[in-house]
């Protein structure tokens, strides 16, 4: 969704979110980046992420965070 | 490379690397245990660890000995060249510092067990009777395993695994090693005692200074636990006993002198159940308390009496009346007479008088004498006659060289008010006015020529240069025949004038070594100026030289070891003062001081140096 | 026993015969016993309190693993409002965790704080408390924190509460840990220990060479640095700006050196059963920011404050609100930074806090926290700035600033994590500005803190070796695996000089008395 993407680009121009698949697992995102970009998902799409949801599988690349996003919304 | 193979060469390595180190420290051996291969250096090895090292040497050269001295640290003052001239016997002194009577027990064992032993001396002072079997570990402390029945194998093992540090110790000792002792090596390997060549040419003769250089050494403080270890030392030494009547060796005890503020350290009742205990067991020889304990210039510190007092030791066992001893000294006390020797020892202890042991000796110094003096330096006959009768008025009777030996040595006493005159240099006005007036004084000097000028009468030695007129040897004999002169050492040409001595470089202007000069060089310049001059004065006047004055008062310590070393007994320097001399202490006649006389000396002025 | 010491490598190559000859099975009560003998020859009273935590931890552990099944058993049970019962049975976890993490951490306070604690008191307000003297039990920091995970692990449902009291006490006696860390995880270092490890003649070698390395780094690096810096730290006054400056870089170092060369051990010493654990730096100095620092250096501590302090906390409930607040009165661009920032300056402080009691440590945290907060408040900005001055990131010049950039920093950071007081660091640094030249002109001020002109060189040395190592492992070059690929000889020269090197240092620090203190009096 295109939200997303505008979210991830804007705020980290420099990463290629179309083919980074370990976006955790090599550090691409630091743990700062990730607590930024949950609470800019909290913000836009009104969800709540919480500690537990914060795996590897869930952010490792743009198309899992898009799914994480979907479920919660869905629930 | 697999890793197994890799795993097994690591294993090799680490192996390889201990194997390294072992080697470095068998072959370095800092504690003598494998023979010293490359040093031989055991007076360094028993410093390290003289339980260990002192066997190990033993192991190699017990032939050379057939008697043996055991005890601790005190026990070092008992030379084995003069036992051997007492009793012709091979002495080696057997003593470790800090030993307690367990391992003299192991000692004795293992050497009457192992080694040839005629004769055993064995000294016990207070100390042993503090500690027991303290079990000493570590590689500096422990014994040799031979003489216990722990694992030699474990023993040797340990030992080629010592810190490489002590061998790499040793090594930077070897090159910083000089003829002197220094603190890593204090022994004197073939005797086996300390070598204390440096201590035994301090001055001591000054208390004050003495006590001064050394007070902190003789402070002990009371020991409140008392002597906790009384029946084990009886045990031990009657073990020692039983062990030399079964293998019939000569055995002696001998209970060595204490400095008073040891003694004073313990209650009487302590140290009566002491040495009653150890009377029961054998007779000994007690030198604990006696005048000379009440001196602390007899001793090196509280625990530790001097090479001198040894010597009184052995005179008063073996009777040698030309060693002088005070009175009482040694007792041999038995189980019988034990008790009323205690009894009268606490009851009347045997303060001294300082009067009775030392005296006050002034030295004057004279050069040249002239009509017509162009400095103070050189005294008119007038001023001289002046002196000389102010000393006479006074009292004062002169005395020589041999006197002093001779009170120092055999306690033969001094004049009342005596005062050694000595002249420097040899010149011939000593003879020509000098001479003369000490004559009619009834007074006598001491001259201290210079060998290499002895008889210049124009011209300094064989140059060109102008001097003072020196006497010659018919002069000096003149002077000795009348029982007024004595004739001493100034040295050979060891005060050499270097503006004069442009052909020779080395030349000396006084006994102090040449920049740069190695030790052994020196040692030999030294030796060969003495011999020298001493070959002359036999051939001359009958004698070797007994006493020298330093060219300008100028000497080391190791001067004094060398000069003494060859047979000079007693030394002069320039520094004012009095002298104070010690009845049994023959190093208090090292480096008198003189008080330089001028022209402008007044008598009440000589008299006031003089005032005790 | 000191891990560069003989005693620490004689019992570890015991214990590694003795595990390899034991059957699979039974390697691992090897190295609980190994663990126990370790400890207890620290000190006895210790164990008891390791003990304790193991026992409490396990049970702690079993608790929340019965709530997790109490609610499965609830949720299956049918009851219709299935997130009623989960928020329950969440809130009844979260109170059970809140208590026993309590009673942990205060295990650890107690140990820690609470003896400079009373002596703060006793300061402030003059009161007499008596000190109880605990002697620190060895490893408390690194193995509450490693239960403390273990158990919100339990709570967060990721990992299943071990029922074998034996071998949950491997997890937390596991010795090489004990001394400096890491901070294990238990889905990662559990299994490795109950299992056994195979005979691996491969990765025994890479254990003892990392090891070996790591005595080396400690030997050579660490100990000789170490009276200079206690020099000047105890006595800054008495030394020019420009020496203090230089004696907290020379910190910097020894820390390095010290820490690192430590934990190499401790890998090394595990590599050697076959035990994996995780890398605690990563050549932290050669990092460009102050963040890239925190995640180069002391690594498993910044992964576990992530995890169990960071998250947990930036995307809680209350930080959430936090930020939708602050991004209401500020803005988008600041409010989306608020959390993290005020998050990682709480992170830092506990950073601070771990590190030890005192004025100073806090500071340290603090200072930390807030340059990297203030870092990421004015990121924007920053890089709106370098956009219009076309500065690269990835420049040489621009990588070059960074780096000396940071160490600068961590330089500055130093005068509080190591002197003595608060107050004692801050006029520290007021020597620096205030007198950094002062005496520069009498005495060489390299040498006039105790280092020689000869440990200089050594050290120096030292720093060159590691320096070219560390960049070569920057550039992704495996140094032991590339090492293990040479002919025979190649790899033999720096073996030899290794073993060499240490076990000639270390045997010349057994006991030994000098010649000169032998004899008592001559």
């Amino acid at each position: 969704m295109q939200k997303l993407y505008d979210i991830l680009n804007e705020n980290w121009p420099d990463i290629d979110f179309e083919k980074e698949e370990k976006l955790i697992d090599d550090g691409v995102l630091t743990s700062l980046d990730i607590v930024m970009l949950v609470g800019e998902l909290n913000d836009a799409f009104d969800i709540e992420i919480t500690a537990d949801e914060l795996l590897p599988e869930n952010f490792n690349s743009a198309s899992a965070i898009e799914a994480l996003v979907k479920r919660l919304t869905a629930e | 490379m697999s890793g197994k193979k890799w795993l097994f060469m690591f294993a090799l390595t680490v192996f390889s690397v201990l194997l390294l180190c072992a080697g470095f420290s068998i072959l370095v051996d800092p504690f003598g245990v494998f023979g010293d291969p490359l040093f031989d250096w055991y007076s360094y090895n028993e410093t390290n660890n003289p339980r260990t090292a002192k066997l190990a040497y033993l192991e190699k050269h017990h032939g050379e000995y057939d008697s043996y001295v055991i005890g601790s640290s005190s026990a070092a003052s008992l030379d084995p060249n003069e036992l051997n001239a007492y009793t012709g016997a091979r002495f080696y002194n057997l003593f470790v510092y800090g030993c307690d009577t367990k391992d003299y027990c192991d000692f004795a064992s293992y050497i009457l067990g192992h080694y040839e032993v005629k004769n055993l001396i064995l000294n016990i002072g207070i100390n042993e009777a503090n500690t027991y079997d303290e079990g000493e570990d570590s590689y500096t402390g422990r014994m040799h395993a031979r003489a216990t029945d722990r694992s030699e194998l474990f023993f040797y093992l340990s030992y080629a695994l010592a810190n490489p540090r002590y061998a790499v110790e040793k090594l930077i000792s070897r090159a910083k090693d000089t003829d002197v002792p220094q603190v890593f090596d204090v022994f004197d390997a073939p005797t086996g005692t300390y070598d204390k060549r440096l201590r035994d040419v301090e001055q001591i003769g000054d208390l004050k200074r003495y006590e001064a250089a050394h007070g902190a050494d003789f402070a002990v403080s009371p020991e409140t636990a008392g002597l906790p270890y009384i029946e084990e030392c009886a045990a031990s030494v009657a073990m020692i006993r039983d062990l030399c009547r079964e293998k019939g060796v000569n055995l002696t005890v001998i209970a060595s002198p204490v400095y008073i503020a040891q003694w004073e350290a313990y209650d009487e009742g302590t140290l009566s159940a002491y040495k009653t205990a150890l009377a029961n067991e054998t007779d000994y020889y007690d030198f604990s308390l006696t005048p000379i304990s009440y001196d602390s210039r007899y001793f090196y510190d509280a625990t530790h009496f001097r090479n001198a007092v040894g010597s009184m030791i052995l005179a008063e066992i073996f009777g040698n009346d030309e060693v002088w001893r005070p009175e009482p000294f040694g007792t041999l006390v038995t189980a019988q007479n034990c008790a009323g020797y205690l009894d009268s020892l606490f009851q009347s202890p045997p303060v001294p008088e300082e009067s009775d042991h030392t005296a006050s000796l002034p030295v004057l110094m004279y050069h040249h004498f002239a009509e017509n003096p162009e400095n103070d330096m050189t005294i008119s006959p007038e001023v001289f006659r002046e002196q000389i009768k102010a000393l006479a008025d006074a009292g004062y009777r002169a005395v020589d060289t041999a006197d002093l030996i001779a009170y120092v040595r055999r306690g033969i006493e001094l004049p009342e008010k005596p005062v050694l005159i000595t002249m420097d240099d040899g010149y011939l006005s000593n003879y020509e006015i000098a001479w003369g007036i000490l004559e009619e004084y009834g007074m006598k000097a001491t001259i201290f020529p210079i060998g290499s000028t002895f008889g210049n009468r124009e011209f300094y030695k064989d140059t060109e240069y102008p001097i003072k007129p020196h006497f010659d040897f018919d002069e000096a004999r003149e002077m000795l025949a009348s029982g007024v002169i004595d004739i001493q050492s100034h040295t050979y040409d060891m005060h050499a004038w270097p503006p004069f001595e442009e052909d020779n470089p080395g030349a000396r202007s006084d006994m102090l070594p040449l920049d740069g000069e190695s030790e052994e060089a020196y040692a030999a310049a030294v030796r060969s100026d003495l011999e020298t001059y001493d070959a002359i004065r036999k051939r001359e006047f009958g004698e070797d030289f007994r006493a020298l004055a330093y060219p300008s008062g100028l000497f080391t310590d190791y001067t004094e070891i060398l000069v003494h070393g060859a047979g000079i007994e007693v030394t002069f320097s320039t520094e004012a003062g009095k002298n104070t001399l010690v009845k049994g202490l023959a190093q208090t006649l090292y480096a008198l001081r003189r008080y330089t006389v001028t022209n402008d000396t007044t008598p009440d002025e000589l008299l006031g140096w003089l005032e005790p | 026993m000191s891990i560069s010491g003989a005693g620490f490598l004689l019992f570890l190559t015991a214990a590694a015969l003795l595990y390899y000859l034991v059957p699979k099975a039974y390697r691992r009560f090897v190295l609980l016993a190994a663990g126990i003998i370790f400890y207890l020859s620290f000190s006895p009273a210790a164990g008891l309190c390791l003990l304790f935590t193991a026992c409490f931890t396990f049970g702690s552990a079993l608790l929340l693993g019965r709530l997790h099944r109490l609610e499965k058993s609830a949720l299956d049970g049918g009851d219709a409002d299935r997130k009623a019962v989960k928020a329950r049975f969440r809130t009844r976890r979260k109170r059970l965790l809140a208590a026993l993490l309590t009673v942990n951490f205060a295990t650890l306070a107690v140990f820690k704080y609470l003896d400079p604690w009373l002596a703060e008191l006793n300061d402030l307000f003059g009161l007499s408390f008596r000190p109880l003297n605990l002697l620190l039990p060895l490893g408390i920091s690194f193995y509450i924190f490693q239960t403390s995970g273990y158990l919100i692990d339990c709570f967060r449902g990721r990992v299943e509460p071990e029922r074998n009291f034996f071998k949950y006490a491997l997890f937390v006696s596991y010795f090489p840990q004990m001394i400096q860390g890491p901070i294990n995880r238990y889905q990662s270092l559990a299994p490795q220990l109950y299992e056994g490890s195979d005979f691996d003649a491969d990765k025994i070698r890479l254990g003892i060479e990392l090891l070996l390395w790591g005595m080396l780094k400690k030997v050579f690096l660490a100990d000789p640095l170490a009276d200079a810096v206690k020099e000047i730290y105890a006595n800054y006054t008495a030394y020019s700006g420009f020496s203090v400056f230089l004696g907290a870089a020379l910190y910097c170092i020894q820390l390095y050196a010290d820490f690192s060369g430590g934990v190499d051990v401790v890998r090394g010493a595990s590599q050697i059963f076959g035990i994996e654990m995780a890398e605690n730096f990563k050549r932290p100095y050669f990092s460009r920011t102050l963040d890239e620092f925190w995640r180069r250096w002391h690594i498993s501590l910044g992964e576990w404050m992530k995890d169990y302090l960071f998250y947990p906390m930036a995307l809680s409930g209350a930080m959430g609100k936090l930020g939708k607040a602050a991004r209401k009165r500020f803005g988008a661009d600041f409010g989306k930074v608020a959390v993290p920032a005020l998050c990682t300056l709480i992170v830092f402080l506990a950073v601070g806090v771990w590190q030890g009691p005192g004025l100073a440590n806090i500071a340290y945290g603090l200072y930390n926290g807030l340059l990297m907060s203030f870092a990421l408040l004015v990121d924007r900005r920053v890089r709106a700035f370098k956009t219009r001055l076309k500065i690269k990131d990835s420049s040489r010049a621009y990588r070059l600033f960074g780096v000396a950039r940071t160490c600068f920093l961590v330089v500055i950071g130093r005068y509080f994590s190591r002197s003595a007081s608060l107050y004692d660091a801050l006029r520290m640094l007021w020597r620096t500005v205030r007198y950094f030249g002062e005496g520069l002109g009498e005495g060489n001020p390299f040498t006039a803190f105790g280092l020689d002109g000869g440990a200089w060189a050594r050290v120096l040395f030292a720093c060159a070796v590691l320096f070219a190592v560390s960049l070569l492992q920057e550039k992704g070059i495996r140094i032991r695996e590339t090492l293990a690929k040479k002919p025979w000889y190649v790899q033999f020269v720096p073996l030899f000089i290794a073993v060499a090197l240490l076990v000639v240092f270390v045997y010349l620090n057994t006991d030994y008395t000098a010649i000169a203190y032998v004899y008592e009096s001559i």
